[in-house]
């Protein structure tokens, strides 16, 4: 839900969002593909740079966001440094229990490192397009790839619905507290079950009363609506033509020098 | 002539009971018909029936001189010439871009593109909420997805439009320039407005015609001077005067004076009072 306030604000919001996928796409493409941690750490700042200099927002949002993904990236990071072997021999350091040994070696530290960075530069890529590309802007994009019309039309509603049936539980939930429903942990057990079947049958309700209502605006079994004609903004072409550019750059340069 | 009217309409529900047994009620073209009634009176129940939604038990309703008789093709028609504006509009907004759902009646009558967006933004223009055109419909207050809810029916542009409870949850300007903007409308296109409302003070300054509904029968009807002429009926049933009427009745009966209580506007307190003065 943050993200869908954030992405709002965003000044690059207005950009055809074609443009954003496109570069966002490459970016994390070249990211995976260059396995080098110069491209990753410059990938994650270049996209973290457009976020919060130019898409201005919030840099404590966005790097919050940014430990979202981090708990697991060290403990993935983790298991691969660590090895486990009959010497420690290739280990810094080392520890063992009868006759194995484990311990972090060089090759070990190394690859997790550049796992790491990777990781990184691929969620910023993520992050670029989900903090600047509004959901409606993604699902147009999407109602005109190859994917059939009804799923992204149900995606479409269950993402407007989110929002109606977070409001009703929200709603329920504060006339149940302002009653004292939560005040013990019985009456909170109670609540919560009357807040789950109230929502069930609501959201029943609230189908029906949808569907009549779009019958009557003429619902014909397709969704159709306008679909926004979004200007190019030069200077962001330019731009990401420089930076997807300079990354492959990169890229192939750090490939050959092994960095 | 009447647009669109009902004979000896009954509708029930699952349950068995009669949301709405014999009505019978017409709606002109360039007028404004108010439909007043307590809460469960049945106005939303009437207004379902309007657009060919729910179907009547028995009785008919009738478009344009002829009663409908329920096929696909019929109710095709009837849907797009009659508009309805939803009391909740969180059950009628259903895309989360409000532009792409204030589109959505229009793209649906297979009108060329440029017309679709030209009536889109000059519907988005008349309700007020241009500028929220791009944001998304969870992020809008209650009034302004009650506005694009409006604005999702103008784009039909209809030759009946319904409104349930349009001014429930406006701020007093949006209320006023809401109920401008339904006058223009029957004004300059001739379409025939019918809404329910319990902001009863606004009633005599923009109602043509009222129908009063009581569980589901038709209690009485007439131009909001006939109606208000009734205090005592209206009480009976949860309903009450306009403020104004209030006054002016109070002014009759404890004070003794030679006032006309129907008369519910400032306009027409003003003259009351100002003959009050002069008779003096
Ligand atoms: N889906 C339903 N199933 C069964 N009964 C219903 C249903 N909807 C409404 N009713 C009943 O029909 C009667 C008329 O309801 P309706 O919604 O038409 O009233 P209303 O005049 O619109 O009221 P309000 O001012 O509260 O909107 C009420 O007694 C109500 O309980
Ligand atoms: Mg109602």
């Amino acid at each position: 839900m943050i993200i869908d306030k954030l992405v709002y604000n965003s000044k690059l919001r207005n950009i055809a969002p074609i443009e954003k996928l496109l570069f966002s796409m490459a970016m994390l493409f070249i990211c995976i593909a260059a396995n080098s941690f110069t491209v990753s750490v410059l990938t994650a700042f270049t996209m973290l740079f457009l976020i919060i200099c130019i898409g201005k927002t919030p840099a404590k949002n966005v790097l919050h966001l940014m430990t979202v993904p981090i708990v697991f990236v060290i403990m993935g990071a983790a298991a691969i440094a660590i090895s486990i072997g009959r010497s420690d021999g290739a280990m810094i350091a080392s520890f063992h229990i009868g006759g194995v040994y484990f311990g972090i070696g060089c090759d070990g530290l190394i690859l997790a490192l550049g796992t790491m960075l990777k990781c990184f530069g691929a969620v910023s890529c993520m992050y670029f397009l989900s903090l600047t590309t509004p959901m409606i802007d993604l699902f147009t994009l999407l109602r005109k790839s190859i994917i059939p019309n009804f799923i992204i039309e149900t995606a479409e509603l269950i993402y407007r619905y989110i929002f109606v049936l977070f409001d009703v539980s929200s709603r329920i939930h504060t006339a149940q507290d302002a009653r004292l429903g939560y005040d013990t942990l019985k009456t909170s057990y109670r609540s919560t079950s009357c807040l789950a079947s109230n929502l069930f049958i609501r959201s029943f309700r609230q189908a029906e009363k949808t569907y009549t209502a779009m019958e009557s605006r003429g619902y014909d079994g397709n969704i159709n609506v306008i679909m926004p004609k979004r200007n190019h903004c030069a200077p962001f072409i330019i731009f990401a033509v420089i930076f997807t550019a300079a990354a492959l750059a990169a890229a192939i340069l750090c490939g050959r020098a092994g960095i | 002539m009447n647009i669109i009217e009902t004979e000896n309409l009954y509708y029930k529900y699952d349950d068995g009971s009669y949301a709405l047994s014999d009505v019978s009620i017409g709606f002109e073209k360039g007028k404004i018909t108010t439909i007043l009634g307590a809460n469960g009176a049945g106005k939303s129940t009437l207004f379902l029936n309007l657009n060919g939604i729910l179907k009547p038990e028995s009785g008919t309703v009738k478009f344009m001189g002829k009663s409908i008789k329920y096929t696909r093709s019929e109710i095709k028609n009837l849907r797009r010439s009659v508009g309805i504006v939803f009391q909740d509009p969180d059950d009628q907004l259903f895309s989360a871009s409000v532009l792409q759902d204030v589109s959505f009646g229009a793209m649906n009558m297979k009108l060329p593109e440029d017309e679709v967006m030209r009536r889109v933004n000059d519907a988005l223009e008349r309700t007020g909420i241009a500028r929220l055109k791009d944001n998304p419909t969870h992020a809008l207050s209650f009034g302004q997805k009650k506005r694009a809810a409006i604005a999702g029916i103008l784009v039909m542009k209809p030759e009946v439009i319904i409104l349930d409870e349009p001014t429930a949850g406006l701020d007093p300007m949006g209320v006023s320039s809401l109920m401008h903007l339904l006058k223009d409308i029957c004004q300059n296109e001739g379409t025939a407005i019918i809404m329910s409302t319990h902001d009863i003070d606004v009633v005599p300054i923009y109602s043509d015609y009222i129908y009063v509904l009581d569980r589901g029968r038709l209690l009485t009807s007439g131009t909001s001077s006939e109606v208000f002429k009734n205090p005592d009926i209206l009480r009976e049933h949860n309903l009450r005067l306009p403020r104004i009427s209030h006054l002016l009745e109070i002014l009759n009966k404890c004070d003794n004076l030679e006032t006309d209580f129907s008369k519910a506007t400032i306009g027409g307190a003003r003259e009351e009072i100002l003959n009050l003065i002069r008779s003096k």
